[in-house]
């Protein structure tokens, strides 16, 4: 019950992310590559539900993620950083809406390393 | 019109055998026996002429039982090929896709999107069989190959001449063999005029040819003169008379290890004049003595995986083939550069524990004895029958006499003396053995 | 007398820091070890090699060809100079590794991360300037004058990418192109072909300055963890198994070099399971015993020179050997906090490394080159961190060295046209030095234009 009420609170905000070993049951997948000075995602859009976002270096510097919700008052994940050809992945909670990726890291997000996701129903 | 030799010796299946593995990905169970039935001619038309595509088993999926996404997760390009390679029903189809891969060796370690990657791998299986100057023209203007060997950044005022030199050197004539320094930069000045369009977000997109970037003067290629553009580029490469010679040669060497003789050399370029079609070209090779009774060749890790899979009738069902068929030295969609994979260098001491894991992996769903408080099937203390249920398991595989008499021997010691406790034990433990030797003997890593 | 006292001067500054205590205290050649410190040289050669060998470039010969080689190659030059390659990677930034703190300069470009003045120990060689405090284990071995320092060590348009910067250091030319690196065009030229330990690469993968293009390499990543497990085997069965694979690759193969190749493969790789039986964990047995401490953690770094330094005393014919420090060098914010701690681990290593060798009396065989791709730029961003610059800093370390700078601090007056500090060594003249001077070969014959760099005086 109190898993429960964690995820529904925190589906209020957006989006979740789910404890390591949770059932996920159907699953959508979007790979975000990131390079200088670009953040790309695989796909314009996923289904709304268990998604699997991640985080791919190609490029030649360290970057990282961070994905939140446009609605106001809502708390962004973050990503943990990449040195360049590393990878990682976290699988969120995320309600239909419109989502803004970017990388956090020194002027990244204004040279251009930022992009929209839309979590359909 | 040269004739080229043709195998007259038995097709059996031993034959058979070799022929799935060189021209696909070996034998499922039962099928280099059935394969043997048509004889050579009748086998190599199936091959070569192969029928509908229609996949063999259950869909492909993650550890967790997730279908793939291809596009969108890391490894699933790569398990979503390898499952092909696996389900397939037209394995000459899928080599050929993988010889081109290889040939036009693009990364995505350079592209950055698998989507653009598997486009450019539809493509190549579009023309596995067909048109090899189709082929060139259409992977000329393909996105990935642009992004890769810079395509879209060369222009009028600012020539790159990244896919001019390839053009020549690796996908059509051979490093200096019949061009000029002077030819890499007029052919660059031809190619000119590709661009794409960024977009924020989505990547480049929207690849076209803009005739305002291009370079409309006059070149020189090859000694010849015209205000060429890009799909000359790829004609004056086809017809140039070292092309044929060379793509004889390339593609022979995928399917046979010693270098044609003159006749054959000679009778397969001139099929291969005709029309630049592969099919009559792969028709040849894969009918000629040097495939049959010529020496082995080690088989690529993804063909190895894909093959023990089949011989074992399993699916796809676990990422861990991505970073195992790495550690092998094969990544798909990640050759280590644009001359592609070495083929004489896939076995050292590290890439074969590489295989050894490979084969464990592969082996670990069918292992016996007990496990968790389950029993196993019982297994017999008889090394004959141990040896042969592990020639079985892998779907009777030809092997050395030599090799037979070893697992044989290494069965025996084993079991010898295995009294008490052992003797009930020892059966199964042997057994894995047993299986896992064969599975990574010299053997079944070449074909 | 002027030069013998300035001489004396910068001797006396040297000996002060050394007795100071930092560190450990130097070793005296000749002491003897303590008791069961590795393996003796017999036992290593008799079993060949303990330690997992990924053979590059040698899957075409026997096994046995390789130990006779090594045999072979151990008792004709005992005394083999060695050279250990080190790179930090990322670019690490050199006005941090050696601060000017005395330029007023400094502070205006780097008001976030300047180190402050009372931090950083002094340089005796030029007072401006100051060592990292994690650099103290280097200063310690600079003031026994055991340190060459290359405070602005770079190349003629320098190229700020990883890749293509680092990929010119390893090949020893400003060529994209070119394959081989310097230390395996070296090795291609002195090296012999059964005997893949003459380059070794500390790590899982070949470290690419080691690529050969006809001689054996080979790559040793944790000599601990070399194994053939099978799911379903285990104990008694699982030896016999193993060996079983080098019997399986000794059988004929009537001269099919496909299967020649896949049986040299099988055979070499249970060959090494079995030399590396002194190296796999049995019970709480350890299995590499040094004379000195290194730092102690999970990190892969010390326990590779600890490794290295048992197998030089072993005899082992090593001549190049290459290696990655820890961390990660590509500093673009949070510089200060990764610097320290990746310096710390790696000068405390390096400074246990030395006193092993001298604990053990290899010292004057060895010399290690520490390097980098690039140093950055002398204004910090505005993340805490430093952006890809142009000249970095390097080190020498050896009982052997001159002691001596290369070249002088570049100074940040006069900064590049990009703003990065300008090179006053190239890494072409060095290497140059290391391969006649060290390793008493012709540089000609394997840096490309080598005769247009000047070549630094780098031993006593």
């Amino acid at each position: 019950m109190r898993r429960l009420a964690i995820l529904i609170a925190a589906a209020i905000a957006g989006l979740a992310a789910l404890p390591a070993n949770a059932e996920t049951g159907m699953l959508s997948f979007v790979q975000i590559v990131e390079k200088e000075f670009t953040l790309t995602p695989s796909r314009p859009s996923v289904r709304a539900g268990s998604v699997s976002i991640e985080l791919v270096n190609f490029g030649m510097d360290t970057h990282d993620l961070v994905v939140k919700s446009v609605k106001a008052g809502s708390k962004p994940v973050r990503f943990k950083q990449l040195d360049p050809r590393g990878r990682t992945e976290r699988t969120l909670r995320m309600t239909p809406g419109r989502y803004s990726l970017w990388c956090s890291l020194s002027n990244h997000k204004a040279r251009g390393m930022r992009a929209t996701l839309i979590v359909t129903k | 019109m040269a004739t080229i030799p043709h195998y007259e010796g038995p097709f059996r299946t031993a034959e058979a055998e070799r022929l799935l593995w060189r021209a696909g990905f070996g034998p499922r169970r039962g099928q280099a026996a059935s394969l043997a039935r048509l004889g050579l001619d009748g086998a190599v038309r199936s091959l070569t002429h192969p029928p509908a595509e229609r996949w063999i088993g259950p869909a492909p999926h993650d550890d967790k039982g997730h279908p793939l996404a291809p596009a969108d997760a890391y490894g699933h390009d790569h398990l979503w090929w390898l499952d092909r390679m696996v389900r397939t029903r037209r394995p000459l189809v899928e080599r050929m896709t993988l010889v081109w891969h290889d040939w036009f060796a693009t990364s995505n370690s350079g592209v950055g999107s698998q989507k653009l990657m598997l486009a450019q791998n539809r493509l190549l299986r579009r023309y596995a069989l067909g048109s090899f100057r189709k082929l060139l023209v259409s992977i000329t203007a393909n996105p990935a190959m642009l992004i890769w060997l810079s395509g879209t950044d060369n222009r009028k005022d600012a020539p790159n001449e990244n896919y001019g030199r390839e053009l020549m050197e690796l996908f059509t004539l051979g490093e200096g063999n019949g061009y000029t320094e002077r030819d890499v930069r007029e052919q660059a000045r031809a190619l000119t005029g590709w661009t794409s369009t960024w977009k924020r977000g989505k990547g480049q997109t929207d690849f076209r040819f803009d005739p305002r970037r291009h370079d409309p003067g006059v070149k020189t290629v090859f000694g010849k003169q015209g205000s060429y553009s890009w799909r000359d580029s790829v004609s004056l490469c086809i017809n140039h008379p070292e092309h044929a010679p060379f793509f004889v040669d390339k593609l022979w060497s995928y399917f046979v290890p010693e270098p044609p003789d003159a006749r054959t050399k000679a009778g397969l370029e001139e099929l291969y004049r005709r029309d630049h079609e592969v099919r009559p070209v792969l028709d040849a090779i894969l009918r000629h003595p040097a495939l049959y009774t010529g020496p082995r060749m080690v088989k690529p890790p993804v063909v190895y995986i894909a093959g023990l899979l089949r011989g074992l009738n399993r699916g796809v069902d676990t990422s861990a083939w991505v970073w195992l068929s790495d550690g092998a030295g094969q990544r798909l969609f990640n050759p280590p550069n644009v001359a592609g994979w070495d083929d004489s260098r896939w076995l050292d001491t590290n890439a074969f524990r590489g295989r050894w894991y490979i084969a464990n992996t592969a082996l670990e769903k069918v292992s016996l004895g007990d496990r968790k408080g389950r029993k196993g099937p019982k297994v017999p203390n008889d090394p004959e029958a141990i040896v042969k249920g592990a020639l079985a398991v892998l779907g009777n595989p030809t092997i050395r006499p030599e090799t037979h008499a070893e697992l044989l021997t290494f069965a025996r010691a084993s079991l010898q003396g295995a009294s008490g406790w052992k003797a009930e034990s020892y059966p199964p433990l042997v057994a894995n053995a047993v299986r896992q030797l064969l599975a990574v003997s010299p053997d079944l890593q070449t074909c | 007398m002027a030069c013998c006292n300035e001489h004396s001067r910068s001797e006396l500054l040297r000996r002060g820091l050394a007795e100071a205590g930092r560190g450990l205290p130097a070793i005296e050649p000749g002491m003897p070890m303590p008791a069961g410190t590795g393996l003796d040289r017999r036992s290593f050669v008799a079993r060949g090699l303990g330690l997992a060998l990924a053979v590059y470039g040698g899957a075409a010969l026997r096994p046995q060809v390789f130990d006779e080689g090594i045999a072979a190659a151990a008792a004709a030059a005992p005394q083999q100079k060695v050279l250990v390659s080190v790179f930090l990677d990322g670019g690490a930034d050199s006005l941090s590794l050696l601060a000017p703190t005395g330029d007023p300069l400094y502070r205006q470009l780097r008001p976030r991360l300047a180190l402050p003045p009372a931090d950083g120990l002094a340089f005796t060689e030029d007072p401006s300037l100051s060592w990292h405090p994690s650099l103290a284990p280097l200063a310690q071995l600079h003031g026994e004058g055991k340190v060459n320092v290359m405070p602005g060590i770079g190349y003629d348009h320098p190229n700020q990418s990883h890749f293509t910067s680092r990929h010119f250091w390893e090949v020893g030319a400003a060529d994209e192109r070119l394959a081989t690196g310097w230390l395996g065009r070296y090795l291609d030229r002195v090296g012999k072909p059964d005997n893949p330990l003459q380059g070794l690469s500390l790590d899982w993968s070949l470290q690419p300055s080691l690529a050969t293009a006809k001689m054996p390499v080979a790559a040793v990543d944790a000599p601990d963890r070399y194994d053939f497990y099978a799911r379903g085997v285990w104990g008694e069965v699982s030896e016999r198994m193993v060996a079983a694979i080098g019997r399986l690759g000794a059988l004929p193969t009537g001269g099919d070099p496909g299967l020649r190749a896949a049986s040299d493969a099988a055979r070499q790789s249970a060959q090494l399971y079995e030399q590396l039986t002194p190296f796999r964990p049995k019970d709480d047995r350890k299995t590499i015993v040094s004379p000195v401490p290194y730092p102690a953690g999970d990190d892969r770094f010390p326990r590779r020179l600890a490794g290295l330094a048992a197998m030089l005393a072993a005899g082992l014919p090593l001549r190049v050997v290459a290696l990655s420090a820890p961390g990660g060098y590509d500093t673009h914010d949070n510089q200060a906090q990764e610097l320290s701690d990746d310096l710390k681990l790696t000068a405390d290593s390096l400074l246990a490394f030395q006193r092993d060798l001298e604990a053990r009396g290899l010292a004057d065989r060895v010399l290690v080159h520490v390097w980098t791709e690039f140093g950055r730029r002398a204004k910090e961003n505005g993340s805490g961190g430093t952006d890809h610059g142009a000249a970095g800093t390097g080190f020498l370390i050896g009982s052997r060295v001159a002691g001596k700078m290369i070249g002088e601090f570049p100074g940040l007056a006069k900064l590049d046209e990009d703003g990065n500090l300008r090179a006053t060594a190239d890494f072409r003249g060095l290497y140059g030095a290391i391969l006649e001077d060290w390793l008493g070969t012709d540089a000609d014959a394997i840096i490309p234009g080598a005769r247009k760099f000047a070549r630094p005086k780098i031993l006593r």
